[in-house]
Formats: structure tokens, sequence, C-alpha cells
């Protein structure tokens, strides 16, 4: 009864008009700055907090929040048709969504991403409305050794990332490992591999390696074909925009698992959210009865990540909503823009502002309806991008690219490191080397560094805290089975053999 | 002195003043830019902001926060140096990047108390000691006691090496003679994190950061950092009320800049309008609610206030020997 008293303020805040008019203006614009390439939710909120000072806090917030979900939802778009991911939770969706997009099944994907996103949504916000606090608290439980070994396991399971030889993903994995060096170490705050440039001190950006890797590599790659070919360098036949009966069948149970997995992983505050598309693809490909199909375009590839970075995408407004902990910059944002309204986030905020903290979160679900009623109509315009001919739409999205790496610390650097990944991204594609791995060592290795370190000082180095405390252990023994699996001969054939079907 | 030569002097002595005024006279005739070297929604961007509408207000200009932020408020800080020193790029800094920065890390090239002239402290505030409510000790002098009896026990949080808070816990070492291992984060969430969920023993946080968690119990608070209580906790006791951490006085505090070598006619209107700007009700709302206690001195005090800052921070670095090249 209390949700429904609850759930009832919350609806009578976010369905008065000024607040559905400002929920659909964040949600249009975060669907349109995540389908422009490298222009994220956090530049953009960044540049419109300021304007925020002169609305009501709820409007705000509420704007504000409908940019976040509302460029979850658009970045997969670009990541779908033109292979660019600017968020690093669409990175996973680039891999099977461009391949369908490359054998004209776009419109399909697209929308199985938009379908998978809302009903994660509306799941995750139920969640969030009915057990934020607890889930906050549970959340807690996790320290410095269960983030380690969180991220070992994702680690071991980003293998499955590649599907191609397995040797050369370890290796671009730990490719990503030393990549994800350069910087400031947290630890110690020595610098390392910084040269001496200001702007490296906080690490490469993670938008201008992406976007290089993925996004450039692909366009060169192209613009080789298209010398060879004719004009034209693929004709992406537009084929039906919806999916067919045997799609929705395939898509329907990886969107409630990736939905589970991503509320769960989102909740933690330690970069949880991230992790969420790629353990959700892990899964996927894992429970597959034809994991070969994975990186050549299969359904579960796209639905089950998609879920997956939306549910996380709700739930990480759990531990600032309730503890006041922001999770991840978009969050640290929104903490900024309470605190800009003398709202200070944190456990306070449920029982003395229960107006803003219900309407936040109701807004959140219409939110989530409009950007399906937004984005379904749009599929078809988007597809219809695809038959802009090549040499028309690569200088667009190079500029829109070199925009977006520029846009996330105002730093011209960026656009070169953005360029030079762009040539290893093709030298990579040219030694049958993944990016996928690369990326996830990138992202993942910092971090467990950091989680290690900090484990190693609090426990005045003794290792048997891994093993010592039960979510720790759990993790790490789930990290050795999934080794153990990669390794045995018994595996290793049934793996060679689904990649020998594929080709 | 042949006539003439008085006479140019004088006429040019008279060109030099008519400038002055017309520098002053005509400024700003465009945009300010007011350079932050942190993130949007961070407690020096906050106060940027904050004054920056009332200012931008009263020149007739608007003031434009631009956020050059990264490697420790250092890139915005040397972003500033390097403007032209004419009244249309100011810096919205704090003690880490204008005098902590250049004493931890050979690679900061610039020196704050030199390249920039400073305007006006907006405020400072103070920092809190805090424990995990899994900590037994119930106050400092308990806490003393226990660090004592068990040397290797203790860890504390703060926000990285070299940080105001790292900078304070060493400081509290230090007077207290006792060890606590400093277990360095990214910033005061993940710190809040490991601290409610009692993986960390201490950490020093920044007031307004730690408030919402002390109000609500989820966390014990130790004692300020500063000299004096702070009106947000007025029953909360100085950490130097202690016995053997007394003369602990540090807070961190923020302030506007112009390069070096801007005209005095141009930070002297500056400083004018900051000081008007501190008096409006709304600016000064806003700022104590975040935490801030407001200072609101001028050039010369400012400028004695950094070089007092600036001596105590060289002290704690040398004894604890703390670097970051």
């Amino acid at each position: 009864m209390e949700l429904l008293n609850n759930l009832g303020i919350g609806f009578a805040t976010a369905l008065s008009l000024t607040n559905i008019l400002y929920c659909f203006f964040g949600v249009l614009l975060g669907t349109l700055i995540g389908v422009l390439p490298g222009l994220g939710a956090v530049a953009t909120i960044a540049m419109l907090l300021p304007a925020t000072f002169a609305l009501p806090p709820v409007s705000a917030l509420i704007m504000l929040a409908g940019i976040y979900y509302g460029a979850q939802y658009g970045g997969s778009t670009t990541a779908i048709l033109v292979n660019l991911p600017g968020e690093s939770s669409s990175v996973v969706t680039a891999l099977d969504g461009y391949q369908m997009a490359r054998k004209g099944r776009a419109g399909a994907a697209l929308t199985t991403a938009a379908i998978g996103s809302f009903v994660a949504g509306s799941l995750a916000t139920l969640l969030i409305a009915m057990f934020a606090a607890p889930l906050a608290e549970m959340a807690l439980a996790f320290g410095p050794p269960e983030y380690f070994s969180l991220m070992v396991l994702g680690l071991v399971a980003s293998v499955v990332l590649a599907h191609g030889s397995l040797l050369k993903a370890i290796a671009m994995i730990l490719v990503g490992l030393l990549i994800g060096l350069v910087g400031t170490d947290v630890s110690s705050g020595f610098q390392r591999f910084t040269f001496e440039v200001p702007e490296f001190e906080e690490g490469l950006s993670f938008v201008a390696v992406a976007m290089g890797l993925f996004g450039l590599g692909e366009i060169v790659r192209n613009l080789e074909h298209e010398r060879h070919a004719t004009g034209v360098p693929q004709i992406h036949r537009i084929g039906r925009l919806m999916p067919t009966c045997e799609e929705i069948r395939r898509m329907i149970a990886p969107i409630f698992r990736g939905t589970t997995l991503g509320s769960l992983l989102g909740i933690l505050p330690g970069g949880g959210a991230m992790l969420a598309s790629f353990a959700a693809y892990s899964l996927e490909k894992k429970l597959s009865r034809t994991p070969g199909e994975f990186g050549c375009g299969a359904i579960e590839g796209v639905a089950g990540p998609e879920s997956a970075n939306n549910a996380g995408a709700q739930t990480s407004f759990i531990p600032m909503l309730t503890l006041g902990i922001p999770s991840n910059a978009v969050m640290a944002l929104m903490a900024g823009a309470m605190i800009l309204h003398g709202i200070q986030p944190g456990p306070t905020v449920m029982t003395e502002q229960p107006a803003l903290f219900w309407g936040m979160i109701t807004s959140m679900w219409i939110g989530n309806v409009m950007l399906v009623i937004l984005n379904l109509p749009l599929v078809g315009l988007w597809v219809r991008l695809l038959t802009v001919p090549y040499h028309y739409l690569f200088p667009v999205i190079v500029v829109i690219c070199a925009i977006g790496a520029f846009s996330v610390s105002n730093s011209v650097i960026d656009i070169h490191l953005m360029a030079l990944f762009g040539l290893l991204g093709y030298l990579f594609y040219k030694l049958d080397c993944e990016a996928a791995p690369l990326l996830l060592g990138f992202i993942l290795g910092p971090m467990m560094e950091e989680y290690l370190r900090r484990a190693m000082l609090l426990s005045r180095g003794d290792f048997s805290v891994f093993v010592t405390r039960p979510i720790s252990a759990l993790l790490l023994a789930l990290a050795a089975i999934t080794l153990a699996l990669v390794v045995l001969p018994a595996f290793r054939k049934t793996r060679e053999e689904a990649f020998q079907d594929e080709d | 002195m042949p006539r003439f030569l008085t006479r140019t002097l004088a006429s040019l002595i008279a060109a030099t003043c008519l400038t002055g005024t017309a520098i002053a006279d005509t400024y700003p005739s465009k945009p300010i830019t007011l350079l932050v070297g942190y993130t949007p929604g961070g407690s020096v961007d906050l106060v940027a902001r904050t004054v920056a509408e009332e200012l931008g207000k009263r020149l007739g200009q608007p003031v434009v926060v631009e956020n050059a932020a990264g490697a420790a408020g250092t890139i915005g800080a040397a972003k500033a140096v390097r403007a032209a020193p004419d009244g249309y790029t100011l810096l919205l800094g704090s003690g880490s990047e204008i005098s902590i920065a250049r004493l931890t890390s050979p690679s900061v090239k610039y020196d704050g108390q030199k390249d920039l002239q400073p305007i006006t402290l907006v405020g400072t505030q103070s920092m809190v000691l805090v424990g995990a409510n899994n900590v037994a000790a119930r106050n400092t002098d308990e806490l003393l006691a226990y660090a004592r009896a068990n040397p290797d026990k203790l860890s504390f949080a703060s926000s990285g090496v070299g940080t105001p808070l790292h900078l304070s816990g060493e400081l509290i070492k230090q007077q207290a003679k006792i060890n606590m291992e400093h277990v360095p984060y990214k910033g005061a969430g993940p710190m809040l994190t490991d601290l409610l969920g009692g993986q960390i023993p201490l950490a020093v946080l920044v007031l307004s950061s730690a408030l919402p968690h002390i109000k609500t119990g989820k966390i014990k608070v130790f004692g300020v950092t500063e000299a004096h209580r702070a009106a947000a906790l007025p029953d909360v006791p100085t950490l130097a009320e202690s016995k053997g951490l007394d003369g602990v006085d540090m807070g961190v505090w923020f302030g506007l800049f112009a390069p070096a070598k801007t005209p005095e006619a141009i930070t002297a209107r500056l400083d004018k309008e900051m000081a008007e700007v501190l008096k409006q009700p709304a600016v000064r709302d806003k700022l104590t609610e975040s935490g801030l206690a407001l200072a609101g001195l001028g050039p010369k005090d400012f400028a004695a206030f950094i070089g007092k800052e600036t001596a105590k921070y060289q002290k704690i670095i040398q004894t604890a020997n703390i670097r970051t090249d």
C-alpha cells in the first residue's frame, strides 16, 4: 500500500504539464546526442547544468535524467548502424548489431534494442520503487576485495567476446591493460606514461579510444572496399523493419536475463553498470546453442546487452538517491545538480523530499514510454541513413566524431588520439585481432588495479582476504571455473567446432 | 633636467594614467571566461557558477564558466597562467592547484603565488575526520588512545595523494604522533561507499560531503579540521580541542584569480564587484548552504593568506615526504 501511495505522489508530480514537457525535452535531447557519435550524456549534462539553475529542482532533475537514459537509447542506434559505440555500454551492441545491419537487418536490430531497452527500463524502474533502500544497503557489502574479484571474473569472461583466435583475444586484453596504465596511479599519485602531457594525467579518453578503434577503423576499412568495388561500399538492404516472429521468440529470454543482470550490476557503485552489457553478452553467448553466430549478427547479442545497459543505467540511480553516492560521472553531475538546488543527495532525500524522489522515479517510466513512441517510428528514418552514399556519409561521421571526442574534456589532444586509434583499429582488422577485448581490458585494467591495491593496503598485504570473504571467494571461484572451461581440451574442442560451423 | 624631458616624462605618465582609466572605463567590453580546473557539479565548480552569474550582472558582461578539468585542477590553472593578462580570463581556484600541486609534483611548471594575481578569497570550508560506525572509539581522545595502543590497525581514506584531505590526515598523524595507513580514493563518492559499508575505519572528508551522513548517523564524526567549530555542526568539537592535536587548523579555500600582470585598474574593479557579489543574500545563502564560510578578503589580504597556507602545506609535505612525480 505504501508503494502505491508513493507511486501516487510520484505520478502526481511527474504528470504535471511542465514536468512532462521537461521529461520529453530530456529524452529527445538524449536520443539526439546519443545518436551523434561521441557526444555523450556527460558532456551534454555538464553543458546544461547551469541552465537548470532557473528551473524548479524536480523539473531540472527529470530533464537531466531523461538525457541520461535517452542517450543510452540513442547510443545503440549509431553502434548498430555505423559501428560507432559512443559509450562503453554500447561497445557490445556494435558487435552483433552492426553485423545485423550489414546483413540488411538494421531495422530489426534497432527495434530489438528499443523493445529490450523499454522492457528493461520499465522493470528496473519498478525495482527502484520497490527495493531501492534495501538494495543500496546490499551493495555496501561490496568492499575492495569483492570489486577486484568481480573485475577478474569480468576479464576472464571477456575472452568470450572474441570469436576468433583465443591467443589473439588474450593478447588484445593485455594491450588494453597496457593502454589503461596511462595516467596518474591512484595509489601512489605517480604518473605513468604521460610524457608530461597534462591531458594524459587522467588516463586516455575512453571516447577517443573506442571511437577510433571501432568507428574510424571501420571507416578506413569501408573506404578501402569502396575503391575496389563500385562507388557504393556495401548496399545495406533495408529489409523488413520489424523483427520476424522467429526473431521475437529468440529475443524474449535474453531481454529478461539482460534486465536481471543489468539491474543487479547497476546497483554496485563501482562501475557495475558498465560491466552489465559485457556480462549480458557473455552470458547469452554461453547459453546459446549456436555460439558461433555471435559476432556475425546474433539477435540475442543485441537484445541481452541492450536490456542490461538500460536496466543498469536505471538502477545506478539507487546508490545516488538512497545513499548520496554517485556511481559514475553522470550520477556525479546529477548529485551536483541537486546540490546546486540546495538538496543534499543522500538518505534524507527520500523522506524529506518525497515528491522529488518519487517524481523522478515515475518520470523515468514515463520517459521510457516516450522513448519507445519516439524511437520506433524513427527506426525507418535511421535505417534510411544507410542508403546515403558512403562518400557523403563518412566525412560527416568523421567530423561529428571529432566534435564528440573534443567535447568530453575540451581538449584537442583527444582528437589526435582518436585518429591514432583509428589507424590502430584498421591495423587490428588487417591482423584479424578484435578490438572488443582490448577495450574491456582498457576499462577494467585500471579499476582492477585500484581495487587490488586498496584491498592490499587495507589488509596490510595479506592476500587471504580474497578467499576468506565469501562474496569475493564465490566470484573468484566462478572466474576459475570459466577459465577452466576455456582452457580444458573438451570445451576448446566444442568452441572450435562452433567456429568452424560459421566458416 | 632639461625641460623637454620633464615634459615628455610628465606626458608619458599622464598617458599611462589615461590608458589605465581608459581600460577601467571600457572594461569589460566582451564576455569574460571564468576557468575552473574541475568537472561541473564539483565543489569548486559550484562556487564558480554561483558567483559568475551575479558578477556578470554587475559587470554588464556575461561571465562564462569554462571547465578545463583534469590533473587535480592544474590543467585549468595552467591555462589561466598562460592567458593574456587583460581581465577577460579569470580563474576560480582552490588550494590544491594554487599551492599544493607545485610542492608535490615537479611536473607542475607554474607558481600559483607568482604567476597568478589573487583578487578575492571567496570562502573556506572545514574538513572533518569521520569514522565508520563499526569503529569502537566514540571521540577523538579514544581514537588517539586506540591508535597508540594498536599502531598498525587504523587506515584513513582521502581523495588522493597530495589533496588537502590527504594533507589533513598527515597533519593529524604528525601532530598526534600516531600511525594510520593512507588509502587514496578517486573522490568523495567511493570513499563514502566504503565508509558506509564499514570497509575502511576512517576518512577525512570535506564537511559538505560528509554532512548528510553525519546527520543521519550513518557515519560518526570525530572533529573538524579548522581551528573553530563549523556553523553547520556546532556540537562537534574541533580536532584542536583534543590533547595532542592542538594547533591543527586546516581548511579548503576558494578564490578568484587573474593572470599575473593584469592591470591593477582591472583587478581593483573585480575586487570591488566581488565584494558586492558576496553581499547578495542569494549568493550568501547558496554558498553557506554548500558548506562555505564566506571570507571576502581583498587582493593584499588574500595574498598574505595564501602565503601562510602554503607554508603550512610545505611543512606537512616535507615531514611526510609526499611526492607525486
